[in-house]
């Protein structure tokens, strides 16, 4: 009888666990509590087009602001690339916001580093948008409702971002 | 005191009085920092600063800190900033001002 009451409370203590682990928030520590709507933008890709970030709602998005000078975040795009391609199908969509000064050296970086997804070029406006941009990289996931889940500054294991994009992915 | 890092960076915010330059990472940049203190007397305090990334990663403050005391400077310091720009001066409430 001891034993099963014992049997008993471990069960139950070890339900209220996974079940307070499957409702805690993810990215508390790095991440926006108040889930505010991503500020939206229209900003040139290096060769001209326009980028309106809005209409990417319904996607999970990464938006991840950079420069092509940054040693950390020369870092993280190899691994951007590699989410991007791995879960571009399921709802993800990365997008470059590039810091650099001008679009001149950006185009041969997008090469060389053979980015596939889309890169736009930032300015300090963009930056003030998304309360300062004053340092590098800094990077938000908005979810598919358009509103910013977690934001990270500087550079951030892949394995923290894989575990953000797929609860988001997951969520509607 | 000049800072020696990305303008959209500068544009959004910096130490009040202080220069933009260009990136000192580029040599663009070297030649304005060069153009810019080669009047000034060698014994001159120039404070540097970056704050684009942690300070082991910057690209920026060391080429320029090398190139001025290349020139001779005898008194250049450069601010130390761990993280960022954000993270360790404007976040702290210290004096910053915005724009060209």
């Amino acid at each position: 009888m001891a034993f099963a009451t014992i049997a008993l409370t471990l069960g139950a203590l070890v339900a209220v666990y996974f079940v307070r682990r499957a409702h805690t928030p993810i990215g508390v520590s790095s991440g926006t509590t108040n889930h505010q709507l991503a500020p939206d933008f229209a900003l040139p890709t290096p060769d001209g087009r326009d980028l309106q970030l809005s209409s990417y709602r319904g996607k999970v998005v990464l938006l991840d602001f950079w420069a092509t000078w940054c040693d950390p975040c020369r870092e993280e795009i190899p691994h951007f690339v590699d989410l991007q391609q791995k879960y571009g199908e399921r709802g993800l969509q990365i997008i470059g916001v590039s810091m650099d000064d001008s679009a001149e050296p950006v185009r041969p970086f997008y090469l060389r580093f053979h980015m596939n997804y889309p890169v736009v070029m930032g300015t300090a406006k963009t930056g003030e948008l998304y309360g300062g941009i004053l340092g590098l990289p800094i990077s938000f996931l908005i979810g598919r409702d358009g509103r910013i889940y977690t934001k990270h500054i500087g550079a951030t294991d892949a394995s923290v971002f894989e575990r953000e994009i797929k609860h988001l992915i997951e969520t509607p | 005191m000049i800072q020696v890092g990305s303008h959209v960076l500068y544009a959004q915010a910096h130490i009040p009085g202080s220069e933009y330059i260009g990136p000192a990472s580029s040599e663009a940049g070297l030649q304005q920092l060069r153009k810019r203190v080669e009047s000034l007397p060698r014994t001159k305090l120039i404070v540097l600063y970056c704050g684009c990334c942690p300070w082991d990663r910057c690209p920026n403050v060391k080429p320029a800190d090398d190139a001025l005391h290349a020139l001779g400077f005898t008194n250049v310091k450069v601010l130390y900033i761990a993280n960022n720009f954000g993270t360790n001066w404007v976040d702290k409430g210290y004096p910053v001002a915005k724009g060209e």
